[in-house]
């Protein structure tokens, strides 16, 4: 921040009461102080400087750290492995890195699939051609153990980027499945994927009555599976090309619809002792929802990438979509979203029930970037730096609202306390959902062997999508390539990973699935 | 038809030198020189090939066959450390990895139906061109396009045609009033992937086949004519049987590559629906360069590469005679 | 054998065949010229509304098709169209070179037996996905990996086989008296082959020539892999045509594909009457 010193002093005078709340926030923002920070001060119950010194320090440690290594570095340039199309987050700060620290920064894209690919390969190449990666959290284990990237742990306990801080740290549990592989800090997440719904206010509008005089109750976004199912049902329309929802039904994105409906039903993956769950009566049940919807889903649903997906929902074919956060902007962009710009009204994932009975709210947190040190790097500590001040609670929130990035909202303050480019990007309702939802997560196969498992299900789900097999059977099948891989990658090793994944998730989907009495 | 080519123009002009004069007369010591010299030019001329094969092929390929008998990974430390486990990748292959064994069957099916339709589309329009038409060359060189074009956008191109909106189901509506989901059922994904490649290599066929008929000598042909065969007759009895040398080497060539058919599927379906259009290229890349099981996707080119050998080799069989030439 | 004139059914035939062809190319041309709200339209649009130039602007100025809303393209091609250029051209000459000289070898010097067309094609046989981590912990070794020549010496291995076998049969060809005739007159063996055989099989020449760089060209796999910032290819840059805001960019994809055939299809044009005769790799002896 420019203007530190003017800044700690407007918070002195205001925490001594010498300034009334608005000539505050209206100095803050003249002294140039970012919005988060002052957002964030505003709405602390601490003092302000005591706010201030605390949601701007991982900023200012890492930046304290980056000057003092850049001076020390001999290569004075730091280059990323990023993902196509993610560059914009990125770009707005070269300037600053180049002019302030005299470190230039190299992106290399690969397509979004690949860098996974690219990283292990480094494992085996060394090339120490990247500094810094950006793979998503399913990569972590696999890294680790290729010894391909660092464990950051001793560096977050010295430069603490407030990874676990309640009021602005990565939002629990995101915080521990998304960014830790066995309790040990493996990258920084900047990107807070997950899958949530949305529904076409409009259409509720227009039909309102013939829905409640239809089903009994107000129209409104689902608040069950069962509810959602009746709304599909309801409002599809296939001879206007109308459909009931845009789901997913294609091969690599399939899996995460049964995921997510396995997860709200209160099943896990793996019990404690790494035996497949997903092949009981919830994964049937779970499976045999999905068919049922088969019925109100657009013909392209087998063929869907996100890009198509969310082009579809624009066009206004569908009066559902399952999306990560960024089809919500794109539904909400005139330009990518003709058909439902001011039209969208957006929930967490529907709840299920559990085996006792419960009413269980659960998400799945799926993909998900985050930043990498290489172990290959001639100065991890700078690429550690770098890392650690991207997604710093405030850089983070300035950072997040830029075009031609994937980066969505992670940091508790981006959603409880956001900028007011933060709320003009995602709106106040979608951020709040995006907390509610986050807070409820449960991973991908975040694990030794992850893209094997994923796959290994994703088959087997796709089978019983197009009837070639039974539900019971394709889990069946799914349970048994997943044994397969769970010897072959090693039992104690995943299940030690499990163990500890499976440990940090919200309380109530732990109580539901038993994984609290897991030792 | 015109079937002279520049080196028969050659033929005598230069030619005047009895066989015999240039056989007779060096000494036996000459003899053995010319015929060292000679050896050591014929290594000359391999040389070059010879060194990068053995450099940029054949080290790979030791280095992969090295490691198709460990159970390496990146994730399981160096390669140096990993121990000899004989043949158990080869083993789980081939006795325990369905998901392999299927999609090698899979691949020969598609392999079989691709290469007859293109062979039976490509010999048919060769011989329509054997006719003299207004605007030949014009159209022989567009019907050729389609090799020209990259896998991956045909890739592209032919996910964007069969989209449920999309050219293709607008045109079958129109004719039928229905229109499939093409990516839905393993029976249309699979007409989608066999019309993309057939797309994309009829072309090469139908080059090989219009060169071999136009290369066929013709007293044969005369011959059946004046006989009094019908062109029907003349064509499966006289011409076929000549032009299966070409047809056998063409579905060769083309059988070699589409082993590796794998930007068009991958971009196309994935694999799906499951893995019923899952090649086996789609799945040694997955198990290469997604899971990292170097290994055992080592392993598995190993099989595919001997398989192939197999079969080029008993393929080539019937035409061996002719491909080799005359040796001296 | 016939030169009778084609008939109606035939002549449909052939019509059929040619929008069978060009359908497809038709459609990458007209969504090279769709604007960015064109590309994924549904109904499907055929003829662009408004045809424009943009995504080929694109490709060269990253920025341009920032007038429509759709940002986050940070390379223009001009790399891969160089990379794509020199690796391909460069790959293809030393290809056919060698492989000249190794047909010549064959086809005049070495003893073949039944094995020798097994052992010229295998090269060509090996799953690529194989052999490309081998490449990676070599190349990294000897500091190939990410560069030219390192590309340019794979795509020459993989090639060689085909650009082998292709020539051979177009020497089988040639009597070798001729060559012959001339090493009489005082040629050397080297010149003899160079002087007469080559220019004999010019269409032999330009036929595989085509053929290779073809191959060439459209290389996916060891590119990817190969490739971290100092190198890239066209294949490689069409799958970077996603950004976060428009999803894959499919008309800036299709500009690309247009530029990267054209010269293909202009080269097949101007040396068809050498691909209608030559291209039957030895199968037809005379």
């Amino acid at each position: 921040m420019k203007n530190h010193v003017s800044i700690q002093a407007a918070c002195e005078s205001f925490d001594a009461g010498l300034m009334p709340r608005r000539t505050f926030l209206k100095s803050l923002a003249a002294l140039g102080a970012t919005a988060s920070v002052a957002n964030y001060i505003a709405s602390s119950p601490a003092s302000a400087s005591t706010a201030l010194a605390t949601i701007s320090g991982p900023e200012k440690r890492a930046w304290a750290l980056a000057k003092e290594m850049a001076a020390k570095a001999d290569k004075k340039t730091l280059t990323l492995l990023i993902p196509t199309g993610s560059i914009g987050n990125m770009t707005p700060y070269a300037d600053k890195w180049r002019d302030e620290l005299g470190i230039m920064l190299e992106f290399i894209e690969e397509p979004d699939e690949v860098v996974h690919t690219k990283g292990m390969q480094e494992a085996v190449a060394k090339t120490g051609r990247y500094d810094i990666m950006m793979p998503t959290a399913m990569s972590y284990p696999d890294w680790i153990d290729s010894g391909v990237i660092y464990d950051l742990t001793d560096w977050t306990e010295a430069y603490n980027p407030e990874l676990f801080s309640p009021e602005f740290g990565v939002v629990f549990p995101a915080s521990h499945h998304a960014q830790l592989y066995n309790g040990r800090v493996a990258g920084l997440l900047n990107d807070g994927d997950q899958i949530t719904l949305l529904c076409r206010s409009d259409k509720m509008a227009e039909k309102a009555k013939a829905f409640e005089d239809a089903y009994g109750r107000p129209v409104g976004v689902p608040d069950t599976w069962q509810e959602y199912h009746e709304l599909a049902q309801f409002f599809h329309d296939p001879d206007n090309g109308f459909f009931g929802s845009l789901e997913y039904r294609s091969r690599y994105y399939v899996k995460w619809m049964f995921m997510q409906r396995l997860m709200s039903k209160g099943m896990l993956y793996f019990d404690g002792e790494m035996n497949p769950t997903f092949n009981g009566d919830e994964g049937v049940a779970a499976i045999e929802d999905m068919l049922a919807v088969n019925e109100y889903l657009h013909p392209d649903a087998f063929s869907f990438t996100w890009s198509s997906n969310y082009n579809a929902f624009g066009r206004g074919e569908g009066f559902m979509n399952i999306v990560w956060p960024s089809g919500f902007k794109y539904s909400k962009a005139p330009s990518t979203g003709p058909a439902t710009t001011g039209n969208i009204a957006a929930t967490v994932m529907p709840a299920d029930y559990t085996k006792s009975g419960e009413k269980l709210y659960a998400g799945l947190f799926c993909w998900g970037y985050g930043y990498a040190v290489s172990r290959y790097s001639e100065n991890p500590e700078l690429a550690y730096a770098y890392a650690q001040w991207m997604t710093s609670p405030t850089i983070g929130a300035d950072a997040i609202p830029y075009l031609g990035g994937y980066s969505d909202p992670y940091r508790v303050n981006h959603m409880k306390a956001p900028t007011e480019r933060l709320i003009e990007t995602y709106s106040p309702e979608y951020l709040n959902t995006l907390y509610e939802n986050m807070v409820n997560t449960v991973p991908d196969f975040c694990l030794p062997g992850g893209f094997e498992y994923q796959d290994a299900l994703d088959k087997e789900i796709h089978a019983a999508m197009t009837g070639d097999k039974s539900p019971k059977q394709a889990l069946d099948d799914a349970a048994q390539a997943v044994d397969r891989i769970t010897r072959r990658v090693g039992r104690e090793k995943v299940q030690a990973s499990w163990l500890s994944l499976a440990q940090n998730l919200a309380d109530p989907i732990k109580r539901a699935s038993g994984a609290d009495k897991w030792s | 038809m015109p079937q002279e080519i520049a080196i028969s123009d050659l033929k005598g002009t230069r030619l005047g030198v009895p066989a015999a004069d240039r056989t007779s007369a060096p000494s036996p010591t000459g003899a053995q020189r010319a015929a060292r010299k000679r050896a050591r030019f014929a290594r000359g001329l391999a040389a070059p090939g010879m060194i990068i094969s053995v450099f940029v092929l054949v080290v790979p390929l030791l280095v992969a066959l090295a490691m198709s008998f460990t159970t390496w990974s990146p994730t399981r430390g160096s390669l140096l450390d990993a121990g000899f486990e004989g043949l158990f990748n080869y083993e789980e292959l081939l006795v325990y990895d369905t998901r392999f064994v299927e999609a090698v069957a899979r691949t020969l099916t598609l392999s079989v139906i691709c290469l007859s339709l293109e062979l039976a589309i490509g010999l048919g329009l060769a011989v329509i061109f054997l006719r003299e038409f207004k605007g030949k060359s014009v159209l022989f060189s567009t019907l050729l396009t389609p090799m020209m074009v990259m896998p991956v956008v045909v890739g592209y191109t032919f996910w964007m045609l069969f989209q449920s909106n999309g050219p293709i189901n607008q045109i079958s509506m129109i004719l039928f009033g229905t229109a499939p989901e093409w990516f839905r059922s393993a029976f249309f994904a699979w007409i989608v992937v066999i019309v993309t490649e057939v797309w994309h290599w009829t072309p090469l066929f139908f080059l090989i086949m219009l060169s071999g008929l136009n290369s066929l000598p013709e007293n044969p042909i005369r011959a059946a004519v004046i006989l009094g065969a019908s062109p029907r007759q003349v064509f499966w009895r006289v011409v076929l049987p000549m032009l299966k040398p070409v047809i056998i080497v063409a579905l060769v060539i083309r059988a070699m590559e589409i082993v590796k058919l794998f930007d068009e599927v991958f971009i196309l379906t994935r694999g799906g629906p499951s893995t019923s259009t899952e090649t086996i290229s789609l799945y040694i890349y997955k198990l290469a360069f997604q899971d990292f099981q170097l290994a055992y996707g080592a392993a598995a080119a190993f099989l595919v590469l001997i398989g192939t050998l197999l079969m080029v080799h008993f393929l080539l069989a019937p035409v061996r005679d002719q491909l080799l030439g005359e040796p001296r | 054998m016939n030169t009778r004139p084609l008939t109606p059914l035939l002549a449909l035939v052939l019509l059929v065949a040619l929008v069978v062809t060009l359908f497809p190319i038709f459609w990458i041309v007209m969504t090279a010229l769709k604007p960015p709200t064109d590309w994924n339209a549904a109904p499907a649009i055929w003829i662009p509304s408004e045809p424009t130039l943009i995504n080929f602007l694109t490709l060269f100025d990253p920025d341009a098709i920032g007038a429509f809303g759709v940002g986050g393209i940070s390379e223009s091609a001009t790399a891969a169209v160089f990379g794509s250029i020199l690796t391909s051209t460069c790959a293809t000459l030393i290809s056919v070179g060698i492989g000249f000289f190794a047909a010549i070898g064959l086809s005049r010097y070495t003893r073949v037996n039944r094995f020798t067309p097994l052992f010229i094609l295998s090269g060509r046989m090996f799953p690529p996905a194989a052999i490309a981590v081998p490449f990676v912990i070599i190349f990294s070794a000897i500091q190939l990996i990410d560069t030219y020549v390192g590309l340019i010496a794979i795509y020459v291995a993989i090639t060689l086989p085909f650009a082998t076998w292709m020539l051979k049969s177009f020497v089988d060809e040639v009597p070798r008296e001729v060559e012959e005739a001339a090493m009489i007159d005082g040629q050397s063996r080297l010149m003899a082959h160079l002087t007469v055989t080559a220019p004999l099989i010019k269409g032999g020449l330009f036929a595989t020539t085509l053929f290779i760089f073809i191959l060439n060209w459209s290389e996916f796999l060891f590119a990817l892999v190969l490739s971290y910032s100092n190198i890239e290819t066209i294949p490689i840059r069409l799958a970077k045509y996603v950004t976060a805001t428009a999803g894959t960019l499919f008309g800036v994809q299709a500009a690309l594909a247009v530029l990267a055939m054209a010269p293909l299809i202009v080269a097949g044009f101007l040396i068809q009457k050498h691909l209608a005769r030559g291209m039957t790799f030895g199968a037809v002896k005379r």
